[in-house]
């Protein structure tokens, strides 16, 4: 079984919210934008009774819940066998589910069955409601029939969800807040679930120990420096107590729960001697542990044709990117379905793009949008594919800011890259040295002469999508174009000034302080004055000096920019312009075009 | 799937008959884990006698679920309404009995539908067929196709005019083979045997052992006479006075004067006899009481209803307009949306209350469908409405709900010249 669809409504900073599943889901977005809220909401629906904490008032979206005012997540399941409902009688009957149909095109819920495609399907939902009298929440897991069925806490009876099945459905969830150090221990309900699912019989062991441990060898008390005080103590005690009670110093309460808490977990690295507790060992390996404990839980349970489903929040936490990727293909490998929330665009490419989706929360509404709807068709062009294989990681890294730029080619994402870095290595405290850029703006890697089609195929991902392009008739061309196609969806299409092309504007920005800065370019043959730089900038053949695509050297005039503080100061000012454009700030450097007011010149 | 099927007459022992059907089935096919077997009547009343005989039944060790079939349709169309909606089915409130039926036997009459009720109830119990119109014998043979149905039916218990022929025993006749009992177990008065006998043959029924068609009392002291007298004469045991109608008040005149003192020559009496509420009168009592205006603010509703007394109802009343207030957030109500609920807990209380246990108890024939008591007598206005047939039903109906005795007193003369009496 697996879950094909979760909706959300007035959860945490969530409204109104779909998110699809596929068998290996990762979700990325900004940061806020709800994907732990996405696995609270599983983990409560889900969940087992120990890992659901109470709810307050803050959970409700809005935090001031009103008495009508409910927190309702429904979950699609499917992924029945043979998708017959008479094959799994304890999901489909009275006191059960009803029959549903997943239409797995269009990502709907049906009562009937109208394709042979369509899955069974069953829904599951949850409810809480605040009630003030007694600052309480009340909540309720319950097969969900239909829409129009109204409120499950007035009157109306709901088919309430057995803990069977929801033990049968097998969800486990690792938090991004990896603590424990106590996971390997008897003291952990995992462990001893573990260990009792791989026919092991902790019982017994913790028994046998307790025994040894009520009896041991070398009493504490007959110790020669502690004898003689503890005989004294006992002489005492006889003056006051009939019964004579004796003093024994004896290691943890000597019954099972004391010896479970205080089973500490020791690790030796290399076979030393002398092991150390998991406390004191790197945070990898305190990261680590629950996570792996909990696949061999998940992988016994495979193994025993039972469900398991596993979320991960930020697989990238306390782990060099190798080991990220062996722990993503490692979970993806040993679990029916998965869910991985992370920052890194590093995680999100190594899975299959049709799996990574992009939330997004704008006002309250969370959306969730597949990278990839499908595998790309067959006529697709090469500057698109690119931007979802060999380039995947840079795509992801640009969809998850607020704006993404589309420059016209590769050189253009260059320069932007190594300005904004010259810029940043160069800030101090003053608010004016501030460069937004980073923070708001992605650039995507564009295929040279591909700006249309890139902007096309980025626009269904990011609801503000701007473009660059050169102020030459083919960037010309290109604004027209992508004007009178009504794109981008941001409305803005950011131009260099009449003939001039990104070359010509670093030439701009070294024009702050040409005479300071261009002896301090380290490449060969530094250049005497700003035009001659400009045009071996725009020429390739190296023999005659051209700079064009010689990355290196882009460097290193870029690191001369960010060390001469005009020029710094210039491109910081063209970086706010751009990234103030985008958020639809008028800014002096880009004046509209009279004839097209989508696209912005620059004017410097 | 199959179907097994009971007929005969008042008493025979078809609902014993229903039992030893259904342990032989379920030596054949047990039920697996979270099965239940599904007992669907058409009044509470039946529901609650049912649900006792089933409960001692061997092998079901209570996985029973007794269910008065207008609420198993409800469960059926609340739980399906997404599929109601797209087969255009116009959407039906827990009220609207008839239409609820009928939502709920078209959907059954889907394959999923019928296959998910069937996951739950393999087996499925139905007695007092005869009684179950169109829309709910829909429901049933769409049902039989799935489940293992067994079903009792006596066409001439039927009382609703419009199920003649019955439909239910119509197809039961044409579908199933059904076993015909003959014996009638309730009684061995031969008084009492003999005149069933009669009436079912469209004969005048005679006075016999057990069965004592008295001279008419056509003035409600004459006729309260003669039933002190049998009830003073019933040498123990529960009665029940039993009219086929309450228009005209004769019954209520009778019954009321009997309990303000002694009556006749033999000066029996005063007998205190209960009259089996129906839901209106209780809640219409209750109802009167009620101290709010049309229209009233969430408090003065809460002070209005603390201040009746704490009967069952008036508590699940008041806990019912606090939830409003605390998990739906209103603030005012009206007095007509108070009267509907209180209505409503009324009769919820009454389907899943006991029967009141009182030795004396006065009641419609409709109300004594399916009872039976040690003696009764028969109280015969002249307000009987209906043809011959219907008659016959009703005094057939009413005189075999006895064990040991009954008596008939009619209103005149007249009545005994015309059918069922002649």
């Amino acid at each position: 079984m697996e879950i094909a669809s979760l909706t959300i409504e007035k959860f945490r900073g969530v409204r109104d919210g779909m998110v699809r599943f596929s068998p290996h889901t990762v979700l990325v977005g900004a940061n806020n934008c709800g994907k732990t809220t996405v696995i609270e909401a599983l983990a409560l629906l889900f969940g087992r009774d120990r890992m659901i904490r109470q709810l307050t008032e803050h959970d409700f979206h809005g935090s001031d819940p009103q008495p009508a005012d409910r927190i309702r997540l429904t979950a699609t399941v499917i992924g029945f066998h043979d998708d017959d409902p008479a094959q799994h009688p304890d999901w489909f009957r009275d006191d059960r589910g009803i029959v549903k149909w997943w239409n797995p095109t269009t990502g709907t819920v049906h009562p009937a069955r109208a394709d042979p495609a369509w899955k069974l399907a069953c829904q599951i939902a949850f409810s809480a409601r605040f009630h003030r009298p007694s600052l309480e929440v009340e909540t309720m897991r319950y097969f969900h029939d239909d829409d129009s069925v109204g409120d499950v806490f007035d009157d109306e009876t709901a088919t309430p969800l057995p803990a069977r099945l929801i033990r049968e459905l097998g969800f486990f969830f690792v938090p991004a807040a990896r603590t424990w150090d106590r996971t390997v221990s008897f003291g952990s309900e995992l462990f001893r679930r573990v260990v009792a699912a791989g026919h092991g019989q902790p019982s017994e062991s913790v028994l046998a120990e307790r025994d040894r441990l009520r009896a041991p060898e070398a009493r504490l008390e007959q110790d020669e420096r502690l004898s003689p005080i503890v005989d004294r103590l006992n002489q005492e005690l006889r003056g006051f107590f009939r019964t004579n009670p004796t003093l024994h110093l004896r290691v943890t309460a000597t019954d099972s729960n004391g010896l479970l808490e205080s089973v500490v977990s020791h690790y030796a690295h290399y076979g030393a001697d002398v092991p150390l507790p998991a406390k004191r060992h790197g945070s990898g390996l305190l990261s680590l542990q629950h996570l792996l404990l909990l696949l061999q839980f998940g992988r016994l349970r495979v193994e025993a044709d039972e469900n398991f489903w596993m979320a991960l929040e930020e697989p990238e936490l306390h782990v060099p990117p190798a080991l990220q990727r062996r722990l993503v293909h490692r979970i993806q490998s040993l679990s029916r379905q998965t869910l991985v929330s992370t920052h890194s665009p590093m995680v999100a490419a190594l899975a299959d793009p049709s799996g990574v989706a992009v939330l997004r929360n704008e006002g309250g509404v969370l959306t969730s949008v597949p990278l990839l709807q499908s595998t790309l068709p067959a006529d697709t062009p090469n500057s698109i594919r690119k931007l979802f294989q060999v380039n995947r990681v840079e795509t992801i890294a640009a969809v998850m800011h607020d704006f993404v730029l589309i420059p016209e080619g590769r050189t253009d994402y260059e320069w932007l890259g190594l300005l904004v870095r010259a810029v940043d290595l160069h800030q101090s405290w003053a608010a004016v040295d501030e460069c937004r850029f980073d923070a708001f703006v992605g650039v995507i890697p564009t295929h040279d002469g591909s700006v249309v089609r890139t902007v096309a195929a980025m626009s269904p991902l990011h609801p503000r999508v701007v473009a660059l392009v050169d102020g030459d008739p083919e960037g010309v061309g290109y604004a027209d174009a992508l004007a009178a196609a009504g794109a981008p969806n941001s409305g803005i299409i950011l131009r260099w000034a009449d003939g001039q092309m990104l070359e010509d504007v670093i030439g701009w920005i070294i024009d702050a302080d040409a005479a300071a800065c261009l002896p301090t370019i380290p490449i060969d043959n530094p250049p005497a004055n700003v035009a001659d730089l400009v045009a071996r900038l725009k020429d390739e053949v190296r023999a005659t000096g051209g700079l064009k695509k010689d990355s290196s050297s882009y460097e290193a005039i870029a690191g001369a920019v960010g060390a001469n503080e005009a020029c710094c100061a210039r491109s910081r000012s063209l970086l706010n312009a751009i990234t103030e454009v985008a958020q639809g700030i008028d800014n002096p450097l880009f004046v509209a075009d009279p004839d097209q007011s989508a696209i912005k010149v620059f004017n410097p | 799937m199959t179907i097994q099927a009971v007929e005969g007459g008042a008493g025979c022992g078809k609902t014993y008959r229903l039992m030893e059907m259904l342990v032989e089935r379920l030596e054949t096919h047990p039920l697996s884990a979270g099965q239940r077997v599904l007992a669907l009547t058409f009044m509470h009343g039946s529901r609650r006698r049912l649900s006792e005989r089933l409960r001692s039944v061997a092998n079901l060790h209570g996985r029973v679920e007794c269910c008065t079939i207008d609420a198993f349709a409800w469960r059926i169309y609340r739980r399906w309404r997404g599929l109601a909606g797209l087969l255009a089915v116009a959407p039906a409130t827990e009220g609207e009995f008839d239409r609820v039926c009928e939502a709920a036997g078209l959907l059954l009459e889907q394959p999923q539908v019928c296959a998910w009720v069937a996951a739950s109830f393999p087996i499925v119990l139905v007695d007092e067929g005869q009684d179950l119109k169109p829309e709910r014998l829909r429901m049933l043979k769409a049902l039989a196709d799935s489940v293992h149905a067994l079903i009792a039916a006596d066409e001439f218990q039927c009382l609703d005019q419009t199920l003649r022929p019955n439909p239910l025993v119509a197809w039961l006749q044409q579908d199933a083979e059904p076993e015909t009992l003959v014996q009638v177990r309730r009684t061995n008065a031969p008084g009492l045997l003999a005149a069933a006998a009669a009436i079912r043959a469209g004969n005048a029924p005679m006075n016999g052992a057990g069965f004592k068609l008295l001279p008419p009392g056509a003035s409600v002291p004459l006729a309260t006479t003669l039933l002190a007298n049998a009830i003073a004469w019933r040498q123990g045991g529960d009665v029940a006075v039993i009219t086929p109608a309450l228009q005209g008040g004769f019954a209520t005149s009778v019954v009321a004067r009997l309990a303000e003192g002694p009556c006749g020559k033999q000066q029996n009496g005063p007998y205190t006899v209960q009259w089996e509420g129906n839901d209106r009168d209780e809640a219409q009592a209750i109802i009167a009481g009620l101290e709010l205006a049309a229209d009233a603010p969430a408090a003065a509703t809460c002070a209005a209803l603390r201040a009746m007394p704490r009967t069952g109802p008036m508590r699940a009343t008041l806990s019912w307009v606090e939830n409003q207030v605390h998990a739906c957030g209103r603030g005012n109500f009206t007095r007509a949306e108070i009267e509907a609920v209180i209505a409503r807990q009324v009769s919820l209380r009454r389907q899943h209350g006991s029967d009141a246990s009182h030795q004396l108890r006065a009641m419609t024939v409709q109300q004594a469908k399916n009872r039976e008591f040690e003696g009764v007598v028969v109280i015969w206005p002249f307000q009987v409405g209906g043809d011959a047939e219907h008659r016959r039903r009703l005094l057939y109906n009413a005189i075999t709900r006895a064990k040991r005795w009954c008596h008939v007193i009619v209103q005149s003369q007249n009545i005994l010249a015309a059918a069922p009496f002649a």
